[in-house]
C-alpha cells in the first residue's frame, strides 16, 4: 500500500513555487469537538497555522471557497469550517492570500484517507487536533474513509488498542463516507510499514513525550499558581520509569499525574524523565487591579466595572440625596453644596458627589413648604458631638458661611422635623440650628 | 467551574486582546456546548455575562482593541432596608479567601450558573458592614451601585440635525438585515431597499467582525449604537416593550430589545443574577429591580413602564 500523501504531492506539483518560499508555507491542523453530551460531533473544522510576519487578518481563497482568516492564538488562526469537509480532507486543502505588503502565504493540508487525532489541551485548543501519528498510552481519536475499514481496525490491533467504536456517517457530525474510531489507545509500538504507507499513521513509535494538560495556562509553559496541570507521558513507558520533578523522584497520583514535593510551587520546575529535561512554571497572581475611566459619559464621573468615580483628584463624599432635599450642607459653617439634578429623568433620589463630609440634606426653599411633609434628611453618620468652628475671613468664605447659616436657620424656623425621628439626630440638629443662629447674629 | 477559571486567568493577565480571550475560553471552557434556546455562541455569551456582572470591561476606554480586567467592587444596593452586595471585577484564590473571611459573619451566598462565574452576595443590615467587608478583602465598595450607573446614562435619542451624516458601508460581503418594529425581530433586506427607506434602523454584518448599525432617520444616515436605535424607533412608533411587575420586583422585555451594556449592568447588580431567558416568549427577565431603578432605565429607554 502507498497511500500516504499522494494528494499532498499533487498539490505542490502542480502549484510551483510562485513567489512562495518555505517562511511563507504553513499548515493547517484538522480540530474537532464532541458535544457536551458526548452523542455528537460539536466542531470538524480546520485551524491555519500563523508564523512571524503573517498578518492578524487575511483574506484567503482555495478550492473550497474564500475565507477570512482572524488570528486567534498566538500560533494560529480560527477555525474555518468548510461546507464539505469529507471532501476537502480527502482531496486536500490549500489556501492562499496576499498581504496588503503584497506578500503571498499558502497553507496546505494533503489529502488523505487517513487522520489521527490526539487531545488538543497541550496546545491549548479543547477537543482533539490532528497528529502526525498515535503516540503509545494516550487516547486517541482516528477519522478514516470506510473503505480502510478493515485496514484501520487491524493496525490498531497490532498496537494494543482495545476494540474501538466505530462511528459511520449517521453519528451527528461525521463527514459522509467516512468512520470515526473512538476509544483508540495504542499500548505497543510498531514498527513502520514501507516508507509511504498511510497506516504509518497508526504504528506509534516508543518515543516518551511529556504532556500537561488541564490547569490555568497563563503562557506557554506557565500555569497560575494553584492551577497546575497534570503531568502525564505519552510513549512507550516501560515499569521502571523513572520521573523526577526538581531533582526529587515523582510518583503517580491518583490524578494519573506525576507529582513530588513541592511540584506545584511558585517558581520554575525542571521535569527530567528517559534523559530529557523540560521545564514548567508557576506564577502567583498580581493584585495589580486599577480604576481607570472605562466610560466617560460626560458626567463628570466615569464607570470602570461597577465603580463610579470622579475624574477630579481630592476626596469626595458620595452621598444619596432625595429629589427634595437638594441642599447639602457639612459640618464645619461654610460646608454647603447645592445638588443640580438632572432635568431630563424624573427621580425621587438623586446622587451627588460632595467635596465635604455632609451632614444635613435640606429643602430649598423651606419657607414656601409645607412642613407637614417636608423634612430635613440626615445623611451619612451621625455624629452627636461634632465640632463646629468659625475660619479666618474671607469674602468668599463668609458669604458661604452666611449661606450655610441661613438654610439651617430658614429650616429651623419654618419648625421642619428630622425625618428619622432618632433622638440623636434631632440633639444634633439643635446644635446646628443654634450654631447657625449664633453665626447669623453675629455677622449682622 | 469553567466561568470562573476563565475570571482567574483575565484576572492574572489583567489586559489582552479579543482573539486571546477567545483563545482562554476555547481552552477553558471549549467542551461546553451552546445550550439550546440561547441567542449567542459560547465566548459571546461568557463575554456579556462577564460585562454585565462588572467583572471585565470589553473595547472601552483603554481597552478598544480587547479587554481589561476591572478591580474588585462590593456593589452595593438595598430595598426595603435591607443591603445587598455582589462582589463584581477581578479575583484571585487569595483575594476570595480574604473577602470569604471577612464576609463570613455575615449572610454569604454562593451562586454557581454555567455562564458566569461564581456569583458571591453578601446581605446586611448595616451599610458599614459592606464598607468593612471590602476593606478587608482589599476591594472597593460603591454604594448604589445600580443607581450610580444608570444615573450616568444618557437619554436614548435619536440623531438630531447637528450629527454628522454616515454612510452605509460599501461592499457586496456585507450582509443587511433590517429591524422589523412590530415584530421585533430582525429580516434581510437588500442595499437598495436599505438606501430607500426614510426611517429604519439596519444592521450590517460581515464575517467575524462585530455588527454595525446604522439608523435612516429622517432621510439621512447616522450610525448608532444598537440600542439607540432600537428604542428611537419604538419611540417612533409609539410601541411599549417593558413590563415590570411591582410585586415580583421584575422587569421584563424582549430579548432583541436588550438595553445597553451600562444599563443592563444596572439591572443585573439589582441582585447580581444575570436576567432569564424564556424561549416561549423570547423575553428576557430582570429580577429584584426596585420600582426607582426600574423607572429610570424606562425613562432613559424613553419608554412607560407597563
Amino acid at each position: 500500500m502507498d497511500k500516504a500523501g499522494g494528494r499532498e504531492e499533487n498539490i505542490r506539483k502542480t502549484s510551483g513555487t510562485d513567489g512562495l518560499n518555505r517562511e511563507s508555507e504553513a499548515s493547517i491542523l484538522l480540530h474537532l469537538i464532541f458535544n457536551s453530551r458526548g452523542d455528537g460531533v460539536r466542531t470538524l473544522a480546520l485551524v491555519a497555522d500563523w508564523r512571524r510576519g503573517m498578518p492578524a487578518e487575511l483574506e484567503v481563497s482555495g478550492t473550497q471557497g474564500d475565507f477570512e482568516f482572524v488570528r486567534l492564538q498566538d500560533d494560529r488562526y480560527q477555525d474555518v469550517t468548510l461546507p464539505d469537509m469529507g471532501s476537502g480532507l480527502r482531496s486536500g486543502i490549500e489556501w492562499r492570500g496576499r498581504d496588503a505588503e503584497h506578500r503571498k502565504w499558502r497553507w496546505v493540508l494533503g489529502g488523505r484517507e487517513l487522520y489521527v487525532l490526539i487531545p488538543g489541551n497541550d496546545i491549548g485548543l479543547s477537543g482533539f487536533v490532528s497528529a502526525a501519528r498515535l503516540s503509545l498510552n494516550q487516547e486517541h481519536l482516528v477519522l478514516a474513509t470506510m473503505s480502510l475499514q478493515k485496514d484501520v481496525l487491524d493496525a490498531l490491533a497490532d498496537a494494543g488498542c482495545p476494540e474501538p467504536l466505530v462511528l459511520d456517517q449517521s453519528y451527528p457530525g461525521v463527514p459522509p463516507g467516512w468512520l470515526l474510531f473512538r476509544r483508540v489507545r495504542p499500548t505497543r509500538a510498531v514498527p513502520s510499514r514501507s516508507e509511504r504507507d498511510i497506516l504509518n499513521a497508526l504504528c506509534p513509535v516508543a518515543d516518551i513525550k511529556p504532556q500537561f494538560a488541564g490547569g490555568i495556562r497563563l503562557e506557554s509553559r506557565t500555569w497560575l499558581l494553584g492551577h497546575p496541570p497534570r503531568i502525564q507521558f505519552a510513549g512507550q513507558i516501560e515499569r521502571e520509569f523513572v520521573v523526577k520533578i526538581d531533582g526529587i523522584e515523582a510518583l503517580l497520583s491518583d490524578s494519573q499525574s506525576y507529582e513530588a514535593p513541592g511540584w506545584d510551587a511558585e517558581g520554575t520546575h525542571e521535569l527530567w524523565f528517559a534523559d530529557q529535561r523540560v521545564s514548567y512554571g508557576l506564577r502567583g497572581c498580581k493584585e495589580e487591579w486599577q480604576v481607570w475611566n472605562a466610560y466617560d459619559l460626560g458626567t463628570g464621573e466615569s464607570i470602570c466595572g461597577a465603580y463610579c468615580h470622579h475624574e477630579q483628584l481630592g476626596r469626595r463624599w458620595k452621598v444619596r440625596v432625595p429629589s427634595q432635599n437638594p441642599v447639602l450642607v457639612g459640618a464645619e459653617p461654610g460646608q454647603i453644596f447645592i445638588c443640580q439634578p438632572r432635568q431630563d429623568l424624573h427621580t425621587a433620589t438623586g446622587l451627588a458627589l460632595v467635596p465635604f463630609e455632609p451632614v444635613w440634606a435640606l429643602p430649598r426653599n423651606p419657607a414656601h413648604l409645607d412642613k407637614r411633609h417636608a423634612r430635613v434628611v440626615p445623611v451619612g453618620a451621625i455624629e452627636p458631638v461634632r465640632q463646629i468652628r468659625r475660619t479666618t475671613r474671607h469674602r468668599g468664605r463668609d458669604r458661604a458661611i452666611a449661606e450655610w447659616s441661613r438654610v439651617i436657620a430658614d429650616a429651623g424656623r419654618k419648625g421642619l422635623a428630622v425625618s428619622t425621628g432618632n433622638e440623636q439626630a434631632i440633639a444634633l440638629w439643635r446644635s446646628y440650628r443654634a450654631e447657625a443662629k449664633r453665626l447669623w447674629k453675629a455677622m449682622r | 467551574m469553567s466561568a470562573d477559571q476563565l475570571l482567574l486567568w483575565i484576572s492574572a493577565r489583567r489586559e489582552g486582546s479579543w482573539r486571546q480571550f477567545r483563545a482562554a475560553v476555547e481552552q477553558l471552557c471549549g467542551a461546553e456546548e451552546v445550550s439550546e434556546g440561547n441567542e449567542f455562541p459560547l465566548h459571546k455569551r461568557l463575554r456579556l455575562n462577564l460585562e454585565r456582572l462588572a467583572h471585565v470591561e470589553f473595547f472601552a476606554h483603554e481597552c478598544e482593541d480587547g479587554w481589561r480586567v476591572a478591580p474588585p467592587v462590593l456593589a452595593g444596593s438595598s430595598a426595603d432596608g435591607r443591603h445587598m452586595g455582589v462582589l463584581c471585577g477581578a479575583r484571585s484564590d487569595n483575594f476570595l479567601r480574604r473577602f470569604k473571611t471577612a464576609a463570613n459573619d455575615m449572610g454569604l451566598e454562593s451562586i454557581q450558573d454555567s455562564g458566569t462565574p461564581t456569583v458571591l452576595r453578601v446581605f446586611g443590615e448595616q451599610e458599614s458592614d459592606f464598607v468593612r467587608i471590602a476593606a478587608g478583602a482589599g476591594a472597593r465598595y460603591q454604594p448604589d451601585a445600580p443607581l450610580a450607573i444608570i444615573l450616568q446614562l444618557p437619554i436614548a435619542a435619536p440623531p438630531d440635525y447637528r450629527q454628522t451624516e454616515d454612510e452605509f458601508r460599501h461592499g457586496a460581503d456585507w450582509e443587511i438585515d433590517e429591524f422589523q418594529v412590530e415584530q421585533l425581530r430582525w429580516q434581510a433586506v437588500r442595499r437598495a431597499e436599505a438606501s430607500m427607506r426614510r426611517t429604519g434602523l439596519f444592521r450590517f454584518t460581515i464575517h467575524f467582525q462585530p455588527p454595525r448599525y446604522f439608523l435612516r432617520w429622517e432621510g439621512s444616515t447616522h450610525e448608532v449604537r444598537r440600542a439607540i436605535g432600537i428604542y428611537a424607533l419604538l419611540r417612533r412608533r409609539r410601541k411599549q416593550v417593558l413590563f415590570y411587575d411591582r410585586v415580583g420586583r421584575t422587569l421584563a422585555l424582549p430579548a432583541t430589545c436588550r438595553p445597553m451594556l451600562l444599563m443592563e449592568r444596572a439591572l443585573v447588580l439589582c441582585s447580581g443574577l444575570i436576567p432569564t431567558f424564556d424561549p416561549r416568549n423570547v423575553r428576557l427577565t430582570y429580577s429584584h429591580v426596585p420600582e426607582n431603578i426600574a423607572r429610570l432605565a424606562a425613562q432613559i429607554l424613553r419608554q412607560d413602564l407597563r
